[in-house]
């Protein structure tokens, strides 16, 4: 049943992450031959892996919905084979973007992850020690 | 037309997703290592898919496309996870961790690059 339930969540949350990637991909474009719109598909779709990843750390969150959100909705949302496709191409067309494209997401993605987990880590330890306070 | 490439893209991606839900799951009980081989292996496997949808059908059948290679393969494969199993990865083990983001970023270059050599 629970396995179920997270397969269902993975689904959906693959459809909406898909439909979002679209949806910024046609609303952004891209920048002369650049591709921004996957950039930034892919560097705030880190972000936001790493902040859902520590809140589910520290809350009662069902499976269903963490696998939902990480798996489903940010895993369809961000793409690698796009990117690596699209850093091919610019290699051939403009080299230098190429290497900017790489370097952007490549060092991008981790760093924002990164990020997103730093924000909920301090956040809650802000939290947890105003919380002392309060009970102190 | 803007409705279809949506609503292609939107359900080649739920099943890619349920797919890399799938083999992860798989490649995650095989694997021994920290170093995360389910990613890794996904999206070097996706990229190739990519690249032979993307030659096969871009011109020919576009919808088919959409469906198959920004659907599927853009859900299949992954950015985010790479990116996390990165900056996780790098708190225990940063040599492991350059390892698994270089070498992924290089397995992905080369296996489109060989793809749209060969065919």
């Amino acid at each position: 049943m629970q396995e179920w339930k997270r397969i269902a969540a993975i689904s959906l949350g693959g459809a909406i992450g898909g439909l979002l990637r679209a949806l910024v991909s046609l609303a952004v474009g891209s920048w002369g031959k650049f591709p921004i719109d996957y950039s930034l598909i892919n560097i705030v779709g880190s972000f936001l892996l790493g902040v859902i990843q520590q809140t589910a750390l520290r809350r009662t969150w069902p499976d269903w919905l963490i696998a939902g959100l990480g798996t489903g909705v940010m895993g369809g949302f961000t793409t690698f084979s796009t990117f690596v496709e699209g850093t091919m191409h610019l290699f051939v067309d403009v080299p230098i973007l190429g290497f900017v494209y790489i370097l952007a997401s490549g060092l991008g993605g981790p760093v924002a992850a990164w990020s997103g987990q730093w924000l909920i880590v301090a956040w809650s330890q802000r939290f947890e020690r105003s919380a002392e306070e309060v009970s102190a | 037309m803007i409705g279809t490439t949506i609503w292609l893209t939107t359900g080649g991606s739920a099943i890619g997703a349920l797919a890399r839900y799938g083999v992860g799951r798989f490649v995650g009980r095989c694997n021994r290592s920290a170093f995360p081989w389910g990613t890794w292996l996904i999206n070097g496997f996706g990229t190739a898919l990519f690249g032979i949808f993307a030659i096969a059908f871009a011109q020919n059948a576009p919808s088919l496309f959409l469906l198959l290679g920004a659907g599927f393969c853009g859900g299949f494969t992954t950015f985010s996870a790479l990116s996390l199993e990165t900056a996780t990865l790098f708190r225990a083990n940063r040599l492991l961790s350059l390892a698994y983001l270089v070498s992924s970023l290089g397995i992905g270059l080369v296996v489109a690059w060989l793809v749209q050599l060969w065919l």
